[in-house]
């Protein structure tokens, strides 16, 4: 027998005794551990190349590395310019347009797309029927199985400006006077963002609510009605308070990610007719960082902007400690 | 009638249930031929209207035969269910209806004829000649019924290739991930797993800092992934939010089933591979189902990534059809005079969604339950 290691006698349920091997000493490593690191070691080297390494190419935004296409080569042969694309991007004239459209989409959708799935999982927690509610869900998750190509196509066809049911149909009833160009117009970016955000994910957001209302129990429910609550009450003091953690929760989720506007939604809806109200900063890093190869200065944008999200994310999870005594971490 | 009252119950319920789809197929048969009957068809001969004529009463005829059975294994069903159940219904009357009830129903009605009806109208559409459809006012159902839109359509190779790519990276991209994913899970899930504090820290911390998508881009480039098949698949192995989930799952199944493996002589991948995965199907079919629909819907890794058209996924085929005349490109100037590019890319929405459309009834169910599951516990 090694060194290290007992045999030792253990008695099984039925009787039978079994004798084991006994590892004494805790740091050697057994073949099950080698596993086991083999197994978790996975993660890391995916992570390597996609995570880690791009964090080390966010070195290119000091740089001059516009138009190299391997990362190394990039990093090692481009020279210094210091801060020189940070500063190209504040002088640039659409710069006010880009932080205006990114920040106030994304707050509209903090307001409004945040809160609409909590609405709308308490709504359907107080409908009647439960097969209705089946029913009602199934319905509204499927936009969320469709692509936004296919649904910003659709919205494209209803709203178009010759052939569109907005366009037509309310023009012969006659609650519009004329057609209205509502996909080019720049006024009317916002809104149709908004509202198909909430048309596709109103219902696939609001699961998250509903499961978390589906655990409180119908005791405290019963409860309050013997104490005469009315539905407003039962919702305001049972409903609310019982759900809170997983709000907060996504509340500071969705504040991390203020700075994201989704751009395969986007993308779907944009165009030269509406690009003042439209262009956001991912769409902007995209087309400087890969048609037209500004690799080095689309890449100060993406860093300005993690840092942003991050201090974000940071900030409004200590603001949340303070108020709630939760945060995420 | 007494035949019917005498049989056994749960017979009946079956029976009850297969005659109401054959009934309701023949009602939706007989609404669309006689409304096929009755309408312009595009370059419609007499002969087509006379079949038409004929399917429509044929089905007219049928549909009465088929009524009747049906009327009356529900009436004798519903007459047994109230006698059986008559002590739980009478519980339920004290239920009052009131305003906001009312209020609340029409709300969600409302929501859902929202969500459904753009598919309606994109089916009328994509039914429709496209000549006439640009004149407007198509909105329920076709005006100038054609199939023309789904044949041209069908004949682009380009869809084709489109549909062949994301399935294929549908398939492969989510099974891959799913192993991969749900490897790493089982190690972090165990608590003898040695250095595991950095392993933790070393995955949370890609969830809050990112190198942006410029860099991403140029790591794809050196790497080799460049307009390869690959792209679709490797960079979407893994994910840290998909392990959590999964590991959170896994660290729920009771220990002593890893123990008595363990006895028994099994290692740790075998414990997981015969053990663990096959216990945790429910969070599994979860994620494989956020990961099928990523796959399925993603377009821009596609503009991204590649340049050849034969990687062009289906999605990105229909941006491009969407966006511009992809799909009226290079058509002799009489077929240009008849459709039009709208009716076309609306019928490459309806070939589209099928394959969504089918598969959605079948994880419906499953992924409420394994949400919950991954929601309230992780």
């Amino acid at each position: 027998m090694r060194k290290n290691k007992k045999l030792m006698t253990f008695k099984r349920i039925d009787g039978s005794l079994i004798e084991k091997e006994i590892n004494l000493k805790k740091k050697s490593w057994d073949k099950n551990d080698w596993i086991l690191f083999a197994m978790a070691s996975l993660s890391i080297i995916f992570l390597a190349v996609f995570a880690y390494a791009p964090l080390y190419g966010l070195i290119l935004a000091f740089k001059g590395g516009d138009g190299y296409l391997n990362i190394v080569k990039a990093i090692q042969e481009a020279e210094w310019v210091g801060f020189e694309n940070f500063k190209d991007f504040l002088t640039d004239p659409d710069f006010k347009d880009i932080i205006l459209n990114t920040l106030g989409l994304n707050i509209l959708q903090l307001l409004i797309n945040f809160p609409a799935p909590i609405i709308f999982a308490i709504l359907l927690s107080e409908l009647l029927s439960d097969k209705f509610k089946k029913s009602v869900q199934t319905v509204t998750f499927f936009p969320h199985f469709i692509s936004w190509v296919i649904f910003g196509g659709i919205f494209l066809s209803l709203l178009d400006y010759d052939t569109g049911i907005v366009n037509t149909l309310f023009v012969n009833i006659g609650i519009i006077n004329e057609p209205i160009d509502i996909l080019g117009g720049e006024e009317f970016f916002w809104p149709l963002i908004i509202i198909t955000s909430i048309l596709k994910g109103l219902g696939w957001g609001s699961i998250i609510y509903v499961a978390a209302i589906s655990g409180i129990p119908n005791e405290q429910y019963d409860a309050a009605k013997i104490d005469g609550a009315n539905r407003w009450q039962k919702i305001r003091y049972i409903t609310l308070p019982s759900i809170a953690p997983t709000i907060i929760l996504f509340f500071i989720l969705s504040i991390a990610s203020i700075l994201n506007n989704g751009i395969e939604h986007l993308w779907v809806f944009q165009n030269a007719n509406n690009i003042t109200r439209s262009e956001v900063l991912d769409t902007f890093i995209y087309k400087y960082g890969i048609p037209k190869w500004r690799y080095s200065y689309a890449t100060a944008i993406g860093l300005l902007k993690s840092i942003v999200s991050v201090f974000l994310l940071i900030s409004g999870n200590a603001i949340l400690k303070k108020i709630s005594g939760r945060g995420i971490f | 009638m007494k035949f019917i009252d005498n049989m056994n119950p749960k017979t009946r319920s079956r029976l009850r249930k297969i005659l109401t789809y054959i009934t309701i197929s023949t009602l939706i048969f007989v609404i669309i031929f006689a409304y096929l009957s009755n309408i312009e068809i595009d370059e419609g001969t007499p002969q087509m209207y006379y079949t038409l004529d004929i399917i429509f009463i044929a089905f007219v005829i049928v549909f009465p035969i088929v009524l009747t059975p049906t009327v009356l294994v529900i009436i004798s069903d519903t007459k047994y269910i109230k006698e059986t159940t008559k002590h739980i219904r009478k519980s339920k009357l004290n239920k009052h209806i009131h305003t906001f009830d009312v209020l609340n129903f029409s709300f969600m009605l409302i929501f859902m004829f929202l969500c459904i009806f753009p598919i309606f109208y994109v089916l009328a559409g994509s039914f429709n000649q496209g000549a006439d459809y640009a004149i407007g006012g198509v909105y329920l159902l076709p005006r100038k019924f054609t199939f023309e839109n789904y044949v041209v359509v069908l004949k682009n190779p380009a869809l084709w290739r489109g549909y062949f790519v994301t399935f294929a990276r549908t398939f492969i991209g989510t099974s891959t991930a799913l192993v991969y994913t749900s490897i790493v899970a089982y190690a972090m899930s165990r608590k003898n797993l040695k250095f595991k504090k950095t392993f933790y820290w070393i995955n949370l911390f890609t969830m809050f800092f990112g190198g942006g998508l410029v860099p991403y881009f140029l790591v794809i480039r050196s790497v080799g992934l460049y307009n390869t098949f690959a792209v679709y698949i490797i960079p979407a192995l893994y994910s840290v939010y998909h392990m959590i989930i999964i590991s959170t799952f896994f660290r729920s199944i009771s220990n002593e089933l890893h123990e008595a493996a363990y006895c028994d002589g099994a290692n740790e991948f075998r414990i997981f591979w015969q053990i663990y995965m096959p216990l945790s199907k429910p969070i599994l079919a979860t994620i494989a189902l956020w990961l099928a629909i990523g796959h399925w819907n993603a377009y821009f890794d596609t503009m991204i990534f590649t340049n050849s058209p034969s990687l062009q996924t289906l999605q990105y085929f229909l941006l491009k059809a969407i966006q511009t005349a992809t799909l009226t490109e290079g058509m002799p100037p009489e077929m240009m005079m008849r459709l039009s590019p709208k009716t076309l890319s609306l019928a490459a929405i309806i070939i589209s969604i099928i394959p969504v459309l089918f598969f959605f009834p079948f994880v419906r169910k499953n992924f409420q339950s394994g949400i919950m599951i991954g929601s309230l516990k992780g």
